[in-house]
């Protein structure tokens, strides 16, 4: 029995970002492909969404320009490709407030968002520091926590104060502090509906870039495999090294059930498809009686 | 600017929703000739600019707190009382500013912004003495002032409202360059 769907829509990307960034340590290895993705997750008569991508009418051109991300599209168009619509979209998980995660809050008119308090308040704290304290700001767009307190005035922005049971039924948030960012949020999905759940998916954010940061090579201190931290981060390689294992403790430590949205050989592992607009679309699991929209 | 057009901008700043079409497309200036900008007096307007930048931030962040918990002592927190003091100190090198050749507009706007800003803070603050906060009126005036500053950011002059450094597409320039 499974109760939600889940799927990962890329909604654009960057062809070359250096390995650096994504494994911590890994220096002059080159670059891979870096998948800009949301997650969608379906069922128990809700629409989810984890993360919504950043806003190409305000920097597109700045990221296109400037930074080499290639072949945005809008989430109408995304979340096509699963036969939904933004407006069908009645939450979203903020992962953390990068713009490339809490970008495009305006395109999910009927959604309620759900952040981290602490993302907010360290982030005013970081935006209050000297210039030479400067590289904890970096990332986050005003423009976007000015949108957070639209959101707000509407009563559709939650601040959570750490771990959220059942935030939907059998969905529950749990944060890992001062990691990727100072309140990085990750998303268990329990989809046998169970507390022990033996059917869990842990949706990473940024908090695991790619397969290697939970199934990294070992060999230099004689085991098969071990967590790498990602290479971006403010806060600590230990809190991220952390934030791993208590994602791999709740999905009973399988490591293909941690979900990293970054990462491209999720095609490898998991049912997927390229959309028309040349963007991928992966399906993690699917909720009984829901059909495929990948084969 | 004759002043009565510029109490015009500043009114029409205030008083419209920040959504507001008659000032929602606050248009981009163009880039200054940096050829006729020295190096220095272009850093002189990279302070201010990336002070209000910050400064939008943080009062961004406190109106969510504010109004997303709705605990009226947020207005009583160190991180308000440090904002006034950051929005006092940009005041001040604003006024002072000797406004680099071929960047007048760009002051312009920050002086403008900077009032707002100004504004939103005194705005947050009243909306704590209500029954229930709502702090719609110091969004409109945060949102006003960030639209002035992204409008008179400058790639040239190394004023952008977000800084990618550490961001997951911070490597393309580098790879560009290769």
């Amino acid at each position: 029995m499974a109760d939600y769907s889940i799927w990962i829509l890329e909604y654009s990307y960057v062809t070359k970002y250096h390995k650096s960034g994504v494994l911590y340590g890994a220096h002059n290895q080159g670059y891979v492909k870096l998948p800009y993705c949301y997650a969608l997750i379906k069922g128990k008569n809700h629409v989810a969404m984890v993360d919504v991508g950043y806003n190409d009418k305000e920097y597109g051109k700045v990221l296109g320009d400037r930074f080499g991300v290639e072949n945005w599209h809008n989430p109408k168009e995304v979340l096509a490709g699963v036969g939904l619509t933004p407006e069908d979209v009645d939450t979203v998980f903020i992962s953390h407030a990068h713009f490339d995660h809490f970008g495009n809050v305006a395109d999910f008119p009927k959604a309620t968002f759900y952040i981290q308090e602490r993302e907010i308040t360290k982030w005013v704290w970081a935006m209050s520091l000297p210039d030479r304290l400067r590289w904890m700001m970096v990332a986050v767009d005003p423009g976007d926590i000015i949108r957070g307190v639209d959101l707000a005035r509407q009563k559709r922005l939650v601040c959570v104060d750490g771990s959220l049971e059942n935030v939907l039924p059998n969905i529950d948030l749990h944060v890992a502090y001062d990691s990727h960012t100072f309140g990085s949020m990750w998303v268990h999905v329990r989809n046998d509906g169970k507390s022990q759940s033996s059917d869990a998916w842990a949706l990473a954010g940024d908090l695991v870039y790619v397969f290697e940061n939970v199934e990294g090579p070992g060999a230099v201190v004689d085991v098969d495999t071990m967590y790498i931290p990602v290479g971006l981060a403010v806060g600590s390689q230990e809190n991220l090294v952390m934030a791993t294992e208590a994602m791999m403790k709740s999905v009973g430590y399988e490591a293909r059930r941690v979900i990293p949205v970054h990462e491209e050989r999720l095609k490898d592992r998991f049912p997927s498809r390229i959309t028309a607009d040349g963007l991928r679309i992966s399906e993690i699991c699917l909720a009984d009686g829901e059909k495929s929209r990948v084969r | 600017m004759a002043n009565s057009g510029r109490d015009m901008l500043d009114r029409a700043a205030l008083v419209h929703r920040w959504d507001c079409p008659a000032i929602a497309a606050e248009p981009a200036l163009p880039e200054p000739d940096v050829a006729e900008v020295d190096a220095a007096a272009a850093a002189s307007l990279r302070r201010p600019y990336d002070a209000l930048r910050r400064l939008i931030g943080q009062a961004a962040g406190l109106l969510v707190l504010a109004q997303a918990s709705q605990r009226r002592e947020i207005v009583d927190l160190p991180a308000v009382a440090v904002a006034r003091e950051q929005w006092r100190e940009v005041s001040a090198t604003l006024g002072d500013l000797s406004v680099p050749r071929g960047c007048d507009a760009q002051a312009e706007n920050l002086i403008r912004a900077a009032r707002l800003i100004g504004a939103c803070l005194d705005a947050l603050e009243a909306s704590a003495n209500r029954e229930t906060v709502d702090v719609s009126l110091a969004l409109d005036r945060i949102a006003a002032a960030y639209r002035l500053v992204q409008s008179s950011s400058s790639e040239k002059l190394g004023m952008t409202m977000v800084d990618f450094r550490q961001s997951c597409c911070n490597c393309a320039p580098m790879t560009a360059r290769a």
